[in-house]
C-alpha cells in the first residue's frame, strides 16, 4: 500500500491518522512558539534560548560526525579495492545497473553507461539494463536502442526495457519503471542464463550517475563483508560533482546540504535508509517483489518494505564511496530555483514513509518494541527537526519581542534574546565554515588556465552565506508543504522528474 | 576506516547532553539579568536603552565612558547595573548639544530614553525681503545704442512665497467645510457657497477629544498617539491610544504613569511643533526664542537652542525644514 486510500476500515483509519502526525507535531511546535509569545513570552523566550543552545550542540555533534566521514570518504577513494577484494572470493558476484529515464538527453544516458563500461569490474558480471518509458515517447527509447546496440560488447549483458504507460495501480515514477526493468530483467536474463539471485547485487540509479571506476570492487567488498548482506541495502555518498561548476551558487549549496546530511547519516549507520542511486542484494529484492509502484519516493520506501517483511532484522549500510550526480541547473536564475523547490520538495515528500513505518510498526508485533521505538522517534524527530528548525531559529525566535507586549519588551530578557540567540547562531554558523572547506575538497579542482577560476573558487566560499536562506526556503517550507499534503491526504500522483540539461563539454 | 565508534559517539553525546543541562539554565539566568555581586551573592541586574539618531556620540554613566554609539547601531543598550538606584547618563558630541538624564534602574528591567541632540551652530539661510538685481538701461544714440547697469532693489519673490506660507497656518484638524445658502431673486434660485474652517477629530480620537475639551484648545496636534495642545501659554501633551502601552516616558520608577505631560514655563509658549520625526519632544517657541524641548520629564528636560532671539515666528515643514521669520527676514535651517 501506498497511502491510507489503499486501506479500508479500521486499518484505513489508523492509517489515515499516522498520516496526520508529522504535520501535528511541526505544525504544533510552530502554533505552540506563536501563542506562547503572545501569551507568555518569557516562557516562550526560555524555550528558545534552550532551543538556541540544542542547536548549537546538535551543529557541533553534527559536524564531527561529517568530518570524521570526509576522511573516511577520502580514505575510501584512495584505497585499492582490487587489493581488498583479492582477500575475498568475489568471482561470482554479479553487478545488475539498473539506469531509468525519461526525457533526459542522451549524452546524460550515454554518460552513465559510460561510467559502467569504465568501471573496474570483470564486464562479463555486469548486467546494465536501460530502462525507458513509453510514455516519453519515441525518442527516449531510440537512445535506449541505440546505446544498447553500441554497448553490447561491453557488457555481459545489456538490455533495454520499455515501461508501458497507463500500467493500472501504477503512478508515473521512477518506481514502476524499475520495478518493471527488474522483472524484465530477471526473465531475460537472470533466469534465463540461471544466475543465482544471492549473487546479484542491484544498483538502482538515477539517470545522471556518473561512478568512480572502482565503484563495483567497493561494493562487492561491503557486499561480501556484510554479517548479512542479503538484509542489508548499501548506500553511497552522493555528490552532485558533474556539473557543479556549472551550477548556480544558490544550487550548489542545496546540493551540498544534501550530500552533507548523507555524509552525517554514513556515521549514524543505525539511521540510515536508502536515498537516491542505492544497492540491495537481487534476493532481498526479489522476496518482496522489488520497489514499490504506487508511490513517489521508491528510493527511501524500499528500506521500509524490506525492514518490515525481514521483522526489523534489516539495516542499511554506508559505503562511504561516492557516487556523482547532476546538480540542478536551469536556463535562467528563477527557473533553476523552481527547479531546486521541486526537487527538494519530492525529496521531502519522503515523508510519506512515516505513516507507512508506523502502520507496519503496529501491526508487525515480531520487529522488537526496542527498534520500533527508535526508528519512530529517529524519523519523528527527523521530519519535524527539518520542517521546524530553520523556522525556529531565522524567524520564531524574535516573535517574544514582536508579540510579547510592552511588558515583556521592557524586560532584561526580551534585550538579552536577539543577542543571545544571535552570539549562538554565529557560533554554529562557524561550522560552515568547516562545511565549506568539506565542500571544496569534494568539488573537482578547475584547471590553471580556466579564465573564470579565481571568480568561481571567490564564489564556492562565499555561496555558503545562502544557507540561511536555502534551509528555509529549500529545506523548512518544501518540508512543511509535504508534511501539510500529506495529513491532507492529497497524495501526489506523479513524479517530478528533475530536468537535466546538456552538460557542458569542460569543467 | 572505521566509522565513528559508537562508544566515541556515546561519550560525546553525554558531555554535550550535560553542557544543555547546565548550559540553558545558566544561559537564562544570563539573560534575565542575574549576576554574581562581590559577596558572590545572585543579583538580578537591570539595564538602560538610549536610542538614538545621532552617529559617534559618547555615552557616560556617572561619568564613566562606557561606548561610542558607532555609525549604523546608534542606539546603547547598557547592562549589568545594579538595580534600585539611579545613574547619570550623558551623551556628548563635537558640535552638538549635549543631552543629559538621570534614570532609575529597577532589577530586570531595561529602563529607555531618547538621546536628543542638535547641532551647537545652525547653518541659516537667510532670505530677505528684497533682492538687489543688476538692470541694464539702453540708451540710443545717433550712432549706437550704450548701456547703463545700475543696481535695483527689488521685491525678493522667495519672501513672497514664505510670507504666503506664514499666512496660510493652517491647523493640523482644521477641514474646509462649504455651506450653500439658497435665495431667490426676481424668481430665480440662487446658491451662494460659503467656505468655513472647522476643527474636525478622527473617530478614533474623538474619547480623547471630548475628555480633554480638544475643541476649545490651541493648535492642537497629534503624532504617534500622543496628543498635544497649547493652553494658557502652556504645552500639555496625552496618550490618545489607551490601548496600546503608554510610551515610557508618561512613567517613573514605582510611580503610577502620568495621564498628562506639560511643558509650563514662566514665559508663555508661543507656538510649537513636534519634533521632526519624532513623538516624545517638540519644537518651542517663547519670547526668548525657538528650542526643541523634551516631553519626557524624568530628571531634567532636555532644552536645546535653535535661535535664541526675542519676537521670531517659525514653521516646521515635513521634511524636517525649520523656516524662522524673525520681522525683518526669514532664516531657513535643518539639521
Amino acid at each position: 500500500m501506498a497511502h491510507a486510500r489503499d486501506l479500508s476500515g479500521k486499518d484505513k483509519v489508523l492509517y489515515r491518522m499516522f498520516e496526520f502526525v508529522p504535520a501535528i507535531i511541526s505544525w504544533g511546535t510552530i502554533i505552540t512558539i506563536v501563542l506562547l509569545s503572545i501569551y507568555n513570552p518569557t516562557l516562550a523566550a526560555y524555550l528558545i534560548i534552550a532551543f538556541d543552545l540544542y542547536w548549537l550542540l546538535k551543529t557541533f555533534y553534527l559536524s564531527m560526525h561529517q568530518r570524521h566521514n570526509w576522511r573516511r570518504l577520502r580514505h575510501n577513494m584512495q584505497v585499492d579495492w582490487h587489493e581488498m577484494t583479492d582477500h575475498l572470493k568475489y568471482e561470482h558476484i554479479y553487478h545488475f545497473v539498473i539506469l531509468p529515464y525519461y526525457k533526459e538527453p542522451e549524452q546524460i544516458v550515454e554518460a552513465a553507461v559510460q561510467s559502467i563500461r569504465d568501471a573496474d569490474y570483470d564486464k562479463e558480471r555486469l548486467i546494465v539494463t536501460l530502462a525507458a518509458e513509453e510514455r516519453a515517447g519515441e525518442e527516449a527509447i531510440d537512445i535506449a536502442k541505440k546505446l544498447t546496440e553500441k554497448y553490447k560488447d561491453d557488457f555481459g549483458h545489456i538490455i533495454y526495457t520499455v515501461h508501458p504507460k497507463d500500467l493500472p495501480g501504477e503512478i508515473k515514477g521512477k518506481g514502476p519503471n524499475i520495478t518493471y526493468a527488474a522483472e524484465q530483467t530477471k526473465r531475460q536474463v537472470v533466469n534465463k542464463q540461471h544466475l543465482p539471485y544471492e549473487d546479484i547485487i542491484v544498483s538502482a540509479f538515477d539517470i545522471d550517475t556518473v561512478i568512480l571506476p572502482q565503484y563495483f570492487l567497493c561494493l562487492t567488498w561491503y557486499f561480501l563483508t556484510a554479517e548479512h548482506p542479503h538484509k542489508t541495502s548499501f548506500q553511497p555518498v552522493p555528490l552532485y560533482n558533474n556539473n557543479i561548476w556549472d551550477a548556480p551558487a544558490i544550487s550548489r549549496v542545496a546540493a551540498f546540504s544534501s550530500t552533507f546530511w548523507q555524509m552525517i547519516q554514513q556515521e549514524r549507520a543505525e539511521k540510515l535508509t536508502t536515498f537516491s542511486s542505492h544497492a540491495i542484494s537481487f534476493k532481498a529484492l526479489n522476496e518482496i517483489g522489488f520497489w514499490q509502484k504506487n508511490m513517489i519516493s521508491d528510493d527511501s520506501r524500499i528500506f521500509w518494505n524490506l525492514f518490515l517483511a525481514n521483522d526489523g532484522d534489516y539495516k542499511t549500510m554506508p559505503i562511504s564511496y561516492p557516487v556523482s550526480m547532476d546538480a540542478t541547473t536551469a536556463p535562467g536564475i528563477w527557473q533553476t530555483l523552481k527547479n531546486i523547490y521541486q526537487q527538494q520538495f519530492r525529496w521531502l515528500w519522503g515523508v510519506e514513509n512515516v505513516p507507512y513505518m508506523l502502520f507496519g510498526f503496529v501491526k508487525n508485533k515480531a520487529i522488537p518494541l526496542k527498534k520500533r521505538i527508535y526508528h519512530t522517534m529517529v524519523q519523528l524527530e527527523g521530519w519535524w527537526s527539518l520542517a521546524t528548525h530553520p523556522l525556529i531559529i531565522l524567524l520564531l525566535g524574535w516573535l517574544p519581542l514582536v508579540l510579547g507586549g510592552e511588558a515583556f519588551r521592557d524586560t532584561v530578557l526580551s534585550y538579552n534574546l536577539p543577542y543571545v540567540t544571535r552570539n549562538l547562531m554565529v557560533a554554529a554558523m562557524l561550522g560552515l565554515v568547516l562545511a565549506g572547506a568539506i565542500a571544496f575538497s569534494l568539488m573537482p579542482r578547475l584547471p590553471d588556465d580556466h579564465p573564470k577560476r579565481r571568480k568561481k573558487y571567490f564564489a564556492a566560499g562565499a555561496q555558503w552565506l545562502l544557507v540561511p536562506f536555502t534551509i528555509v526556503v529549500f529545506g523548512a517550507i518544501p518540508g512543511l508543504m509535504a508534511q501539510t499534503k500529506l495529513a491532507a491526504g492529497k497524495y501526489l500522483g506523479e513524479f517530478w522528474v528533475t530536468p537535466k540539461e546538456k552538460r557542458k563539454e569542460t569543467k | 576506516m572505521r566509522p565513528l565508534s559508537h562508544n566515541v559517539r556515546r561519550r560525546v553525546l553525554w558531555v554535550l547532553f550535560a553542557i544543555f543541562i547546565l548550559g540553558t539554565p545558566l544561559l537564562i539566568g544570563y539573560s534575565k539579568g542575574y549576576r554574581l555581586n562581590d559577596a558572590l551573592g545572585l543579583i538580578q541586574t537591570g539595564g538602560v536603552y538610549l536610542h538614538s539618531d545621532i552617529s559617534n556620540t559618547l555615552v557616560f554613566l556617572d561619568d564613566e565612558f562606557v561606548e561610542n554609539n558607532g555609525a549604523f547601531l546608534r542606539n546603547t543598550l547598557i547592562q549589568d547595573l545594579l538595580p534600585n538606584r539611579y545613574y547619570n547618563l550623558r551623551a556628548q558630541r563635537d558640535g552638538y548639544q549635549s543631552w543629559v538624564k538621570v534614570l532609575y534602574v529597577e532589577p530586570n528591567l531595561v529602563t529607555e530614553a531618547r538621546v536628543m541632540m542638535l547641532p551647537s551652530e545652525f547653518d541659516w539661510i537667510e532670505v530677505p525681503a528684497t533682492t538687489t538685481l543688476a538692470v541694464t538701461e539702453e540708451i540710443e544714440g545717433a550712432t549706437s545704442t550704450t548701456g547703463t547697469t545700475s543696481p535695483e532693489v527689488v521685491p525678493n519673490p522667495e519672501y513672497v512665497d514664505l510670507e504666503e506660507y506664514f499666512a496660510e497656518d493652517k491647523d493640523q484638524f482644521a477641514v474646509e467645510v462649504a455651506t450653500s445658502a439658497y435665495a431667490f431673486i426676481r424668481g430665480k434660485r440662487v446658491a451662494t457657497t460659503t467656505t468655513v474652517i472647522e476643527i474636525q477629530f478622527p473617530e478614533w480620537l474623538k474619547d480623547v477629544a471630548s475628555t480633554t475639551n480638544l475643541k476649545d484648545k490651541e493648535m492642537v496636534r497629534e503624532r504617534e498617539g500622543i496628543v498635544t495642545w497649547l493652553e494658557n501659554g502652556d504645552v500639555f501633551a496625552v496618550w490618545a491610544r489607551p490601548e496600546d502601552p503608554i510610551p515610557y516616558f508618561f512613567c517613573e520608577a514605582d510611580l503610577p504613569c502620568k495621564e498628562q505631560l506639560s511643558i509650563n514655563w514662566w514665559e508663555d509658549i508661543l507656538r510649537y511643533e513636534f519634533y521632526p520625526n519624532r513623538n516624545d519632544a517638540v519644537l518651542v517657541l517663547s519670547e526668548r526664542g525657538l528650542y526643541a524641548v523634551e516631553l519626557d520629564n524624568r530628571s531634567q528636560r532636555n532644552i536645546q537652542v535653535i535661535l535664541e532671539e526675542p519676537n521670531l515666528d517659525f514653521r516646521l515643514q515635513g521634511d524636517g525644514t525649520v523656516i524662522v521669520f524673525d520681522t525683518e527676514s526669514y532664516r531657513i535651517t535643518s539639521w
